[in-house]
């Protein structure tokens, strides 16, 4: 018995220890669990993008989302694989280069004029047909591409959707890739305008406490390192699920009912309903405060993250308006 | 079957080892109930539940009792009843397959309500219905018919004639498991295009339990597993072989079947409410008979009851070891139950 024990004793400290030092860890992140103060500028400060590009011009290099480097392009051809990315490029004002979309690419209704290529499956003989020059993906999901396509000398290049740095990070460097430069500038400053109306919405304001029910049964949430996190942090909110460790993990509902957020989201398969049959004490539901958030918008980590991001910002605080 | 080593217990009378698992079943689930995100200590327990069935007043806030009565409690409950349910199981198909590796998600019985709750999601909504709200009756209807197709499959694969091949049976089944699995990841993820919902029907959880829930087993489990308890003595005569049994009076075929197709409906209850949970059915059994022997007049109900305790605490053990985060609860079954299963496998090799 006794070497059990010790066991269950080394695990239980060696999972305390794990969860002590998560946020010393990620200092790249806004700061989790903290209400949003005087932290914010902070917030904006980071959302200058230009880590991943080096010089200018045509001497310039650019990185992608694996750090890669890579030279800038002209009169590329553009296959996406990722209605995000597919969103993205269009904003950049890419539309007329693009040879290749997926059947999810429903955003902007140009993109439907576009070659399929597939939907989460890519049929890669139909790209390799569209004599693409460049596919832009998304890291995690479609960097099976790479290898597929570097033989018939396609270069793969990825985008990051972890977090808002990212994102932005991630519009900056396609921007530069594809001599977008000046219109990825503006999107970034769209970001930021954004950002800024959401702290003047919150100023002087207790912050309001946020759960993000991501999926019902099991019920799950989103934490650090997925950009819904860093939706709810820059539009004031503090995510009570901010200690997650994950991206996205299945959630104790007895945690959520005695951590009891002031709003909850209820994105898709946990609908307001469900949340109200099932939480029927908490003070969401208590206060009306749960509500569908659920649009392509907020799902897509593109441009449109701006609207969410004021829409976000207007439930959590709507009475300062 | 015949244990090697003589049972721990075979000293003590039976109706004390009942009484006694009995009693660690109620430890268990008062314990269980004690422990999570907020501590909720016996005397609170007690007065929450008071207050809720009187009616009267309490001095237990709401959102405590709220949490105990409506999240903890009927998590625990549903729990217990899976668990006695599995292992009461698969001590049955254990008996009635005389293979001591059978087990309700081994012999694919599991995996094919799995599909038949996903086949049910599919066609019922188009996805609208999520992972495992609403429709509890249609889902375990259907879970009931994928069961038994796969059961039925597995028997008529490893029927050669009238006789039944045992080893064969187990085969079929891991094969028509398997297959059922894949077409249940097929349907999730590129027909309902929600790879959450695999989570969910492929390893289990208890995340999300009810007391409609609680209700559907209490009204389908419980029954199967009276009647079980009561054809137990019968099942002994099984392990006399087919011919001896048949001797005696008893219909063969008849009693294999209603028994099969009770053990199923058993099964598919569980899978409606819980997802697949694997190996309760194999690991259960086998530890009670090493405490009272191969009677299954005796293995039958001490079974059950350690399978309610033993899933209860390994459901304990997944909402809490990674709290806030939760771990799928037959990612802990299987954990344990597939170096188990390993070990009886060797072991009734040498045996045999």
């Amino acid at each position: 018995m006794r070497p059990r024990v010790l066991l269950r004793l080394l695990l239980a400290c060696g999972l305390a220890a794990l969860s002590a030092c998560r946020p010393a860890d990620a200092p790249k992140s806004p700061p989790v669990g903290a209400p949003p103060t005087a932290a914010d500028d902070a917030h904006r400060a980071t959302l200058v993008a230009d880590g991943w590009v080096t010089g200018s011009g045509p001497d310039a290099e650019i990185r992608d989302a694996h750090g890669l480097a890579f030279a800038p392009m002209v009169d590329a051809r553009i296959v996406s694989v990722v209605p995000s990315v597919t969103e993205t490029l269009f904003a950049l004002g890419l539309g007329d280069d693009m040879v290749g979309v997926t059947t999810n690419c429903n955003y902007p209704p140009e993109a439907a004029e576009v070659e399929k290529v597939g939907d989460f499956n890519l049929n890669y003989e139909k790209i390799v047909s569209l004599a693409p020059t460049l596919v832009v993906g998304s890291r995690g999901f479609t960097d099976g591409a790479r290898d597929v396509l570097a033989p018939n000398g396609i270069a793969y290049f990825a985008l990051s959707h972890a977090s808002f740095q990212e994102i932005v990070e991630s519009i900056h460097a396609v921007g530069a890739l594809l001599d977008a430069g000046q219109r990825a500038a503006e999107i970034v400053a769209d970001f930021d305008a954004a950002i800024a109306r959401a702290e003047a919405r919150r100023a002087g304001r207790e912050a309001t406490t946020v759960f993000w029910a991501q999926w019902n049964d099991p019920l799950s949430t989103i934490g650090p390192g997925n950009f819904h996190h860093d939706l709810i942090e820059y539009a004031g909110g503090v995510n009570i699920a901010a200690d997650l460790g994950a991206p996205y993990a299945q959630f104790s509902e007895e945690e959520f009912a005695a951590r009891d957020a002031d709003v909850v989201l209820a994105p898709g398969a946990a609908t307001v309903e469900w949340v109200g049959t099932r939480f029927p004490t908490s003070r969401a539901t208590t206060s009306g405060r749960v509500y569908a958030f659920s649009s392509d918008a907020s799902a897509r980590p593109g441009p449109r993250l701006v609207e969410a991001l004021d829409e976000l910002s207007r439930l959590l605080y709507a009475d300062a308006e | 079957m015949t244990p090697r080593s003589r049972p721990l217990l075979r000293s003590v009378p039976f109706a004390w080892t009942l009484a006694g698992l009995a009693g660690l079943s109620l430890v268990t689930v008062v314990a269980s109930c004690a422990v999570g995100a907020v501590r909720v200590p016996l005397a609170t327990q007690w007065a929450a539940l008071a207050s809720a069935l009187t009616g009267g007043p309490s001095e237990v806030s709401t959102g405590v009792a709220h949490l105990y009565l409506h999240l903890r409690l009927p998590r625990v409950v549903c729990a217990y009843l899976v668990g006695v349910a599995l292992a009461c199981v698969g001590t049955l198909f254990q008996a009635l397959l005389r293979n001591p590796l059978a087990e309700p998600y081994i012999i694919g019985v599991s995996p094919g309500a799995s599909l038949g709750v996903t086949v049910f999601v599919a066609l019922a909504s188009g996805g609208a219905v999520t992972a495992a709200g609403g429709y509890l009756w249609g889902r375990t209807a259907c879970a009931f018919v994928g069961g038994v197709i796969a059961v039925l499959t597995a028997y008529m694969l490893a029927s050669r004639g009238r006789f039944l091949n045992l080893s064969d049976i187990l085969l079929a089944g891991i094969a028509i498991g398997a297959l059922g699995a894949a077409i249940t990841s097929y349907l999730w993820i590129a027909v309902l295009q929600e790879f959450r919902g695999l989570l969910y029907w492929l390893m289990g959880n208890f995340s999300g339990s009810n007391w409609s829930r609680v209700g559907l087993l209490l009204l389908l489990v419980l029954p199967c597993v009276a009647v079980c308890w009561r054809l137990a003595p019968t099942l002994n005569l099984l392990s006399l072989g087919e011919e001896h049994a048949a001797y005696l009076g008893l219909n063969v075929e008849r009693f294999k079947q209603s028994l099969l197709a009770l053990g199923t409906l058993a099964t598919a209850a569980t899978v409606s409410v819980s997802g697949v949970v694997g190996f309760v059915g194999i690991i259960v059994p086998h530890l009670v008979r090493r405490l009272v022997g191969a009677n299954n007049a005796r293995v039958v109900p001490a079974s059950s009851l350690l399978g309610g305790a033993f899933l209860v605490a390994c459901d304990l053990v997944a909402r809490t070891v990674v709290a806030p985060l939760e771990l799928p609860v037959g990612l802990l079954t299987a954990f344990v139950g597939a170096p188990f299963f390993l070990y009886v496998m060797r072991r009734s090799r040498h045996g045999a």
